[in-house]
């Protein structure tokens, strides 16, 4: 019991003595926080974020940056001195556009990239960057007659309607469709072989005019896509239209003559509601709601072969897969190669080049199965799946639940982002720190579209 | 190995004294210090026991004729032997029976001074058993406290605070996001490790196999990672890592903090498994005593026993033969 006359000394007064013996041999107990509990008190608490509960876009770009296409002015024009063009980015590279502007679609085509953005500045909800060589991202010119052939940052694309809202974009090797709010679909670019939708003229410079052709069809438009120089469309009835070169009979319109009329595709996908349609190149995959895969198009490396043993195919065709594989949920296509992915989250892949299953293996006429393991699947982490897959000219990529990027194939230009120009022959993680919820391949550059973690 | 605690003689006991023990480290205690003490409390133990009686001295001193000419070698006509105490042997002249620096100790798993839990360590024979468990490159297993809002100079909660921030954004969901990230960024950098050339079928097929042991002791490979305790600004992490040290977890959670937009520190490190010792079979401070080592140290042998003969993959991964190759 203590007496209420007792004085308590705390330990506080004697720390706090100045040269006291005492002290040096305290310090070396008592932490420092402890010593330094009045400075902690007068510190300011800061905060790092809005507070409101809404997580940031980021894009990131990485391949070759002498187009242009990854769309950072740094990158070409550099504003200190003495520092010299960047001719490729070999790891993801964060753009600054998107932290300024809302960016909710992307596309990458070949040189040039097209982001889909909600902007403060401009009234103007499409943004272009790259090559501009067919205006494949509007007329842009500094002087009268003299228009941009390459730009370095994205700039706002001018649509006939001001106020035009964009839902989706997609990108083929000269062209861009957009489609927007009201479902119709708006090209621009590249029309030599009809893939913009309008009549071909002959000799025309595409460069030098900025005509953007409306298409609209019966129906509501409810997805975009585009191959090499064709383009597809997918109503929300599930029915497909496609318009473009045909040489493969890629159009599936059941002939190899180049259309400049979106018409309707024919063949076995008929009748059937089609919920996603892909091609990088010029063979071309379908798949329907009941997860069921058609394909027509190229079939020169074995691609088709399960529904034809022609080079091409010009009707599309239904997949017969083995029924092992289960529902198919996405499908994705190299210029040689394919990759379904099924409910199970497992990725299957047939063709020729690299299909991801080691150097040896370079070609599978049936779908064989990619280990989970090398997407992170193992004792530690058991629910790994593969949620989305996308494809490029020469190299495939998959995003799993837990919202990282597996990429592999040919690494042009450092096109893969791992930090090196060698190429990858089995999927390996890139590193972006972010979840991602859309990737776009280009012919030599890629373009990530992340959400930050908080 | 040591059997039994029923020993009367230290001579019985240090016979004992052999094998692997898996203590349980108290926090803010350096590897010096608890070897001393583990070696202080055994020797104070076992020099309590009953001593065997010191070895005879025997000494043969022979009998030689005294009318002996200088010089001269005569042999001696008989020998007289006569048997004493040996003064060597006697307690006060070597001191206690078994000494500190008698008792060999080295650690497997070297936790560092703020870490708790799990430490193995091998005494006097028991040492060689350390190499082979460590051959196998166990992983460890740890879980780590640390708090939001606030950020020291040490990374460590009783640093010197430099700044303070919110949390209150924060949430499950979140971490678990930035979790997955970091396995999956260590299990690509774990196969680099591996040093094999990255195009060749030999790292397809090591990559295919899953998870991998690095053959050489480098840089931490964090193999799991999950946040299984969250109640801001409170929160606890479950690692399982190699080649892991006390740095990297205090540096790793304050990497955590500003990926997660707010600053966090670490408060306790525990080291939950190494290898087949779990945090269940390790001893306590107090029955760091020659009452409980032995019976200790003939359990962690038969655990030692049932270990599967694990080697580091790559020193045992041949090449594929071309039949293998065209299997797949």
């Amino acid at each position: 019991m203590l007496s209420s006359n007792m004085t308590r000394v705390s330990p506080r007064s004697i720390v706090l003595r100045k040269n006291s013996p005492i002290l040096s041999f305290i310090r070396t107990k008592v932490s420092k926080r402890f010593l330094n509990k009045s400075q902690e008190e007068s510190l300011p608490v800061y905060q790092y974020t809005s507070g409101k509960n809404d997580k940031q876009t980021k894009v990131f770009t990485w391949g070759l940056a002498e187009h242009g296409a990854l769309g950072e002015r740094e990158f070409l024009k550099p504003i200190r001195q003495g520092r010299r063009p960047v001719e490729y980015m070999h790891r993801p590279y964060r753009l600054g556009f998107a932290d300024e502007n809302e960016v909710t679609d992307i596309a990458a085509g070949y040189g040039f990239t097209v982001f889909a953005a909600k902007s403060k500045k401009s009234s103007s909800q499409l943004f272009g960057t790259g090559l501009n060589t067919d205006s494949q991202i509007g007329y842009h010119s500094v002087r009268k007659d003299h228009p941009l052939e390459l730009i370095v940052e994205p700039v706002p694309i001018h649509l006939p309607h001001d106020k035009t809202s964009v839902a989706g974009v997609a990108c083929g090797r000269a062209h861009t469709l957009v489609l927007t709010g009201k479902s119709e679909v708006l090209t621009l670019g590249h029309n030599g072989y009809g893939q913009c939708g309008r009549h071909i003229v002959e000799n025309e410079d595409y460069q030098r005019q900025s005509t953007v052709h409306t298409i609209r069809i019966d129906e509501k438009i409810s997805q975009v896509a585009c191959g090499q120089d064709h383009s597809m469309f997918i109503s929300d009835q599930g029915s497909v239209w496609a318009c473009g070169w045909s040489a493969d009979g890629q159009t599936g319109l059941g002939h190899y003559n180049n259309t400049d009329r979106i018409s309707k595709c024919v063949g076995d996908i008929v009748g059937e509601k089609v919920i996603k349609v892909t091609s990088s190149a010029d063979c071309v995959l379908a798949l329907n709601d009941k997860g069921q895969v058609f394909g027509w198009g190229n079939s020169e490396y074995g691609q088709l072969r399960l529904a034809t043993s022609e080079m091409q195919l010009h009707t599309p065709r239904h997949l017969p897969l083995p029924s092992s594989l289960g529902k198919i949920v996405d499908v994705a296509t190299t210029g040689t190669a394919c990759l379904i992915l099924n409910d199970a989250g497992e990725v299957f892949v047939w063709g020729y080049g690299i299909l991801g299953k080691g150097p040896v293996v370079d070609r599978s006429q049936e779908p064989t199965a990619i280990p989970l393991t090398l997407f992170g699947c193992n004792e530690f982490n058991s629910e790994i799946k593969v949620t989305s897959v996308y494809g490029g000219l020469s190299q495939f990529a998959a995003v799993t639940n837990t919202g990282d990027l597996y990429i592999w194939g040919r690494n042009r230009f450092g096109s893969l982002g791992l930090g090196h120009l060698h190429n990858q022959f089995f999927p390996i993680k890139i590193s972006i720190p972010g979840y991602v919820k859309k990737f776009s391949i280009g012919v030599d550059h890629c373009v990530a579209l992340c959400k930050s973690y908080v | 190995m040591a059997v039994s605690t029923s020993v009367a003689t230290i001579r019985e006991a240090w016979f004992q004294l052999n094998g692997v023990m898996c203590i349980y480290k108290p926090t803010k205690i350096s590897w010096k210090q608890l070897r001393n003490t583990l070696a202080f409390n055994i020797c104070r133990d076992i020099n309590q026991l009953e001593e065997t009686p010191p070895r005879k001295f025997v000494n043969i001193e022979s009998i030689t004729p005294n009318n002996q000419l200088d010089g001269e070698l005569v042999a001696p006509t008989s020998y007289g032997v006569t048997t004493t105490t040996n003064l060597t042997d006697h307690k006060l002249v070597r001191g206690p029976a078994i000494q500190l620096d008698d008792i060999r100790l080295f650690h497997a798993n070297r936790t560092g001074y703020h870490t708790s839990g799990v430490l193995v360590v091998g005494l006097n024979k028991g040492n060689r058993y350390i190499d082979k468990l460590n051959l196998s490159r166990p992983t460890s297993v740890y879980q780590v406290k640390g708090e939001f809002g606030i950020a020291t100079d040490t990374h460590w909660d009783d640093g010197k605070v430099w700044e303070k921030a919110t949390y209150a954004h924060l949430s499950k969901s979140s971490i678990d996001r930035v979790m997955a990230s970091i396995q999956a960024s260590n299990q690509k950098s774990l196969f680099q490790y591996c040093g094999v050339d990255p195009n060749s079928q030999t790292a397809y097929e090591l990559a295919s196999t899953g998870l991998l042991r690095p053959a050489v002791k480098g840089p931490t490979v964090v193999y799991g990672i999950k946040c299984v305790h969250f109640e801001p600004p409170n929160f606890t992490l479950e690692i399982h890592c190699i080649n892991e040290n006390e740095e990297y977890f205090a540096i790793m959670i304050h990497d955590l903090g500003l990926t997660l937009k707010t600053t966090a520190v670490c408060k306790q490190i525990r080291c939950i498994r190494y290898g087949c010792f779990t945090v269940e079979d390790a001893l306590l401070r107090k029955h760091w005593s020659l009452k409980y080592l032995p019976d200790h140290m003939s359990l962690c042998h038969t655990k030692l026993k049932t270990l599967p003969r694990t080697t580091p993959q790559l020193s045992v991964y041949e090449q594929p033969s071309s039949s293998q190759i065209e299997k797949c």
